[in-house]
């Protein structure tokens, strides 16, 4: 079985839950994810934890039952357990990532190179090192707060909508970045040199996409 | 004590051996530690064990898919895990005996010390 299996398996065996239980399983699902671990070996305790919960549902137990008082402390023993991510899944996952950011960015600039010609629109070497970093570390960083919100008590419904606001508007960073960031060594791009440089990272990111 | 740090290396043994018997997946493998009188165990803190004996490679997992699920998976013993009940066997009867000997039979019970008192005055 494929991780990919794994994954669909989930979705439609998830079905099967109870409201009160999927949302204590999600939390679970959410933290492994969330984790540095291998993402098979990941899937694949998930969906037995997800099958055992079934199981006890169906004996009228409960996913508190099953998983305990300490959900959080939980997840951490099982996160420890689990083996890591390798250096390559790290790789593809990162590579990934800023790929499909980089495409972000030059097909916007392609196509504002094609519309409005006038405006010379073009962007700096600074502007990319700026977009790679933020990149690299946006994704840990919001792994990191979500896993701290999974288990506390109650989230209140304002934090919710932050939360998704932020997400939405999360592919504008790149944008902001050529705003915010001084240029200096700007790449004097034509529509041509944009449009491939798109093109490629696209093919990379589709690849990089089939090999997770 | 903590009870369940005396207990977490005893139920690696307990679970290779459950496991020797027959192929098992998790909750089958859970009622079969509970019939037998291991009653500390909660359902859920079986995975965190199994994940442990899986990455030293003593038992290995077959997922098992059905159409309309269950979808489970079967844990059987490597060769390295049978060894590794063979030994946890062994060690067990010496250290259980002299552990039996020295809780039980010499200064274990709580009123011994009553009794060193009670000689002291």
């Amino acid at each position: 079985m494929t991780t990919t299996a794994f994954i669909e398996l989930n979705n439609k065996r998830r079905k099967e839950l109870t409201p009160q239980n999927e949302a204590f399983y999600k939390n679970i699902l959410l933290y492994v994810r969330g984790s540095n671990v291998d993402q098979r070996a990941g899937e694949e305790l998930l969906l037995e934890l997800l099958e055992h919960l079934i199981d006890a549902q169906a004996r009228g137990k409960k996913a508190v039952d099953v998983f305990g008082l300490h959900p959080e402390e939980y997840c951490k023993k099982l996160v420890d357990a689990l083996p890591k991510a390798s250096i390559k899944q790290k790789a593809i996952l990162s590579g990934s990532v800023l790929s499909f950011s980089g495409m972000w960015l030059f097909g916007l600039l392609s196509a504002a190179q094609l519309l409005w010609p006038e405006l010379q629109p073009s962007i700096a070497v600074s502007h990319l090192a700026a977009v790679v970093m933020v990149m690299l570390l946006l994704p840990g960083t919001i792994l990191t707060l979500l896993k701290k919100s999974l288990f506390t008590a109650e989230q209140s419904r304002i934090e919710n909508v932050i939360w998704v606001i932020t997400m939405g508007f999360i592919w504008l960073i790149p944008i902001a970045i050529i705003y915010i960031v001084p240029a200096t060594f700007k790449i004097e791009g034509s529509f041509f040199l944009y449009g491939s440089v798109f093109a490629v990272l696209l093919l990379v990111h589709f690849v990089l996409e089939k090999l997770k | 004590m903590n009870k369940s740090q005396m207990l977490k290396g005893v139920l690696e043994g307990c679970i290779l051996a459950v496991i020797e018997e027959r192929p098992t997946y998790g909750y089958e493998l859970y009622l079969r530690l509970t019939d037998q009188g291991l009653q500390a165990v909660s359902e859920g803190s079986i995975y965190p064990v199994l994940l442990r004996l899986q990455k030293e490679e003593l038992i290995e997992g077959t997922f098992v898919k059905s159409a309309n699920g269950p979808n489970r998976k079967y844990y059987s013993l490597s060769d390295k895990g049978k060894q590794a009940i063979k030994h946890f066997k062994q060690e067990w009867i010496v250290l259980s005996d002299s552990v039996n000997e020295i809780v039980l039979k010499k200064g274990g019970r709580g009123d011994d010390d009553h009794h060193r008192i009670h000689r002291a005055k």
